[in-house]
């Protein structure tokens, strides 16, 4: 088709994209005249990969690499997202990858140089570049079902946990920025989420009051909102930024590094830790999805040996089988899921809506497949929650309703949203002044008047906070700015407001006029973490140096999938009896096969390659047989997850 | 180093939300009034590339009107400052009596700790008295609103009266808040 996308009516839709970019698992998705759907095929695991040779996969590739590859596979990005090195200084140890401090406290994610290769060659990662390259991938996915009606710069909705901060939010935007999208809206997921059910909450002309429960791998939000005539307006949001999946798998984790004596080693080996996390994974998603009793369990066996070569004789040994029953596991998620029926009791609370004038409650996330989390809920409200949407999906088809509302083609809808956590700045004494209180909607503004303490003083700095507590030492410092250009004066004389403005995005702006010169002056805020303006153009134009890297890593892909497929097919084929064959063909067959077989273990995707077009050159001489057909046959299949 | 001031407002929170000024207004009329001119204004309402800097402004001022105006007690504070700027701060200076009596019902709010039956009693009481201080403050301002009032003094007397009680229903609030706070420990 080569109609004017100007002219045609078909193609001049703009196309916004809504994206949920998940701890665990990331979608994208769309909403048109046929509704909203999922873009691509399943999920997109949040995982990216750095092979030796510089190819960079993302996705589910890059999660079947994390045995092989230990260290040089980064997940669960969004819990390090915006936030300091300082802060995350528990979480690192237990992660497969290794985290290094950047700048100002921030974190970098440290890639070890390849063997070999010279250790200054190892690369430092920002948590929005990680994120960057899933984003990536994500628009890829729409791409290929879209084409080029998703544009240059594809326009996206992007989701946040309702609870993420200023700077959490700031670095989100950031990494989509880095990936090259223009981002139309920040949006909260269990707001998203609330949007997605949509209709099925609007029912009837009367108002309801709706609960979602948030549950997902690494955040938990709770959100309340009241609907009514299409207007969806969140009344009060709480939750816990470092509070989901991952978590019962860390708790797991520990159990199952108690159970095979391994808790007692010093340092355990990268590799070792990245099988136990895919098992400790593995028994929560059977505890969640067995129909099991209480004292029903699932076991698993821990193969140590193979993985501990660093370790010696001392772990060497048979398989440790690991049994872990429902109620183990109930146990030990106990204490966090208080956590969150308190944030939902905070939330009610907040909003001054009774329990009991819940009209829904709604859940999200993958988390909440966890039967102890339903019956939990359940018991609080009295009936079963809301479940008849995929709570993985829901989130995505929520940001593809709030791009179509932003493009116009939803005129129906509106969502009105909330600043999450109290925003405010630093007074005499290392006191918090809220200006702006948790859960007012957005956008608001406030307007604050400073002055000077010095004669002639010509600049102020103020510091800006977020958070509950009384101090700012109890809260989180987002950022600072400097007042600067005042009027030489007495002390206290000039005024300087300062507008505080939250935008529908929940992102802090800031300006300031000198009232009595009437002199306006944009104002600059100074994150405290995150990338400044000049980092992210710096790794805009490095990306795009990179881009033809880029897509020499899609092709490795590729390539490698193929040589998966031929070696799959031939071996089917010659286990058959290999159908006849010449002893020389038979003999040049098995060495190719060898040779791919060895080079698709290692890095060298030249010499790959050629392998595979060698191999398929001797499948090819027989293409009218069992070996042809059976490669054919392979190649045609998609490959197993 | 710095004051919080309340801006000069450009425009009526009243008007904003195209609503008369009120000291008794009825909820749901103004959740409804707010809603549709949101649904006006709301930048995400505007299309994709228009000026939604404007709109941004024009919807916060909007949602700070729907804040103020649908708790009593502020949408009170709003109006006596509207009828009379500086009518709050003139009236700060409260009765010593009152204060006195003030101190000491939060005195016995705070031993009500210890007594459930006294502390559940103490709380209907300190509901009632807001509520007939509510109902006072809202007589006195409608009344001056609505021009029932002809003598421009004995108006401005009316607005002192209720700025006085404004003042007043805050101990009476800060009790309240006491008794509640205790009944989650």
């Amino acid at each position: 088709m080569t109609s004017d996308p100007i002219l045609s009516d078909e193609t001049n839709k703009i196309v916004v994209l809504g994206i949920d970019l998940g701890t665990t698992n990331s979608l994208v998705a769309i909403e048109d005249e046929c509704g909203g759907r999922i873009l691509g095929d399943g999920l997109l695991p949040s995982v990216v990969a750095f092979l030796e040779d510089g190819t960079i996969v993302v996705g589910d590739a890059a999660k079947a690499l994390e045995f092989e590859l230990p260290g040089r596979v980064v997940h669960s990005v969004k819990r390090l997202i915006g936030r300091s090195m300082h802060e995350l200084r528990v979480e690192a140890r237990r992660l497969p990858y290794s985290l290094v401090e950047g700048p100002s406290d921030s974190v970098r994610i440290r890639i070890p140089a390849a063997r070999g290769a010279h250790p200054s060659e190892a690369r430092d990662y920002a948590p929005e570049e990680i994120s960057a390259f899933v984003l990536r991938a994500c628009v890829d996915r729409a791409r290929a079902e879209l084409g080029a009606a998703l544009g240059e710069t594809p326009r996206v909705v992007l989701t946040v946990p309702a609870y993420f901060d200023e700077a959490q939010r700031q670095a989100t935007k950031r990494a989509a920025e880095l990936a090259g999208l223009e981002v139309l809206r920040l949006v909260g997921e269990p707001t998203a989420a609330a949007l997605a059910y949509g209709v099925g909450l609007d029912a009837g002309a009367s108002a309801r009051h709706v609960l979602v429960y948030d549950l997902g791998g690494g955040t938990f939000d709770v959100t309340l909102l009241k609907i009514q005539d299409g207007i969806f307006r969140v009344l009060a949001t709480h939750g816990d930024t470092q509070l989901g999946g991952d978590d019962f798998d860390r708790l797991l984790l520990e159990r199952l590094l108690t159970a095979t004596g391994l808790d007692r080693s010093a340092a355990i080996a990268p590799s070792v830790l990245a099988t136990l996390r895919r098992s400790a994974e593995a028994v929560k998603l059977r505890l969640s999805d067995e129909a099991l009793g209480p004292n029903e369990g699932v076991t698993i066996e821990v193969d140590v040996a193979r993985e501990d070569a660093t370790h010696g004789a001392a772990t060497r040994g048979a398989a440790t089988s690991v049994t872990i029953t429902r109620n183990d596991f109930e146990a030990m998620i106990q204490k966090p899921l208080e956590r969150t029926l308190a944030s939902v009791r905070s939330t009610l609370q907040d909003g001054a809506i009774a329990k009991d004038d819940i009209d829904a409650v709604v859940l999200v996330g993958g988390s909440t497949r966890i039967p102890r989390v339903r019956a939990m809920l359940t018991e609080e409200f009295g009936r079963p929650p809301f479940t008849n949407i995929d709570p993985d999906r829901a989130i995505a088809l929520g940001a593809a309703r709030q791009a179509a509302i932003l493009s116009g083609a939803d005129t129906e809808t509106l969502l009105l949203d909330v600043v999450p956590l109290s925003l405010g700045i630093e007074t005499l004494g290392g006191a918090f002044s809220k200006l702006i209180v948790r859960n007012t909607t957005v956008p608001c503004s406030i307007t604050e008047e400073f002055s000077t303490q010095v004669e002639n003083q010509s600049g102020i700095e103020v510091n800006i906070y977020q958070g509950e507590r009384e101090l700012v030492a109890d809260c989180r410092h987002i950022g600072s700015f400097q007042l600067s250009g005042i009027p030489p004066m007495p002390a206290g004389l000039p005024r300087v407001a300062v507008t505080f403005t939250v935008d529908q995005h929940g992102l802090l702006r800031v300006s300031a006029r000198e009232l009595r010169s009437g002199m306006t002056a944009s104002v600059e805020v100074r994150p405290t973490l995150g990338l400044s303006e000049d980092d992210v153009r710096r790794m805009i134009r490095e990306s795009i140096e990179k881009a033809g890297e880029d897509v020499v890593a899609r092709e490795a892909l590729d390539l490698r999938n193929k040589a998966t497929a031929i070696i799959r097919g031939t071996e089917e084929a010659l286990a058959r009896g290999g159908a006849g064959l010449e002893p020389e063909q038979a003999y040049s067959l098995k060495k190719a096969l060898a040779r791919t077989k060895r080079l698709l273990d290692g890095n060298d995707n030249k010499a790959l390659y050629s392998a595979v077009e060698e191999l398929s050159s001797y499948t090819m001489q027989v293409a009218d047989d069992l070996i042809g057909a059976a490669v054919k046959k392979a190649l045609e299949a998609p490959e197993p997850q | 180093m710095q004051s919080r001031t309340s801006v000069a407002l450009e425009e009526d929170h009243f008007a904003l939300l195209g609503l008369a000024p009120r000291a008794a207004v009825d909820s749901d009329q103004l959740e409804r009034a707010y809603l549709r001119k949101s649904c006006e204004t709301h930048p995400d309402k505007q299309g994709l590339y228009s000026d939604s800097d404007a709109a941004l402004t024009r919807q916060a001022a909007i949602n700070e009107a729907y804040r103020v105006l649908r708790d009593p007690w502020t949408r009170f504070a709003y109006l006596i400052e509207q009828e009379q700027p500086g009518a709050l701060q003139r009236t700060k200076q409260l009765d010593p009596a009152f204060l006195l009596e003030a101190m000491e019902e939060y005195e016995t709010a705070r031993e009500a700790r210890q007594d459930p039956a006294g502390r559940a009693a103490m709380e209907a009481r300190t509901r009632d008295e807001l509520e007939v201080m509510q109902a006072r403050v809202l007589a006195l301002l409608d009344a001056a609103l609505q021009d029932s009032i002809q003598d421009s003094e004995t108006k401005a007397a009316a607005v002192l009266q209720a700025a006085t009680l404004l003042h007043q229903a805050r101990y009476a609030q800060r009790r309240l808040e006491a008794l509640t706070a205790q009944q989650h420990r």
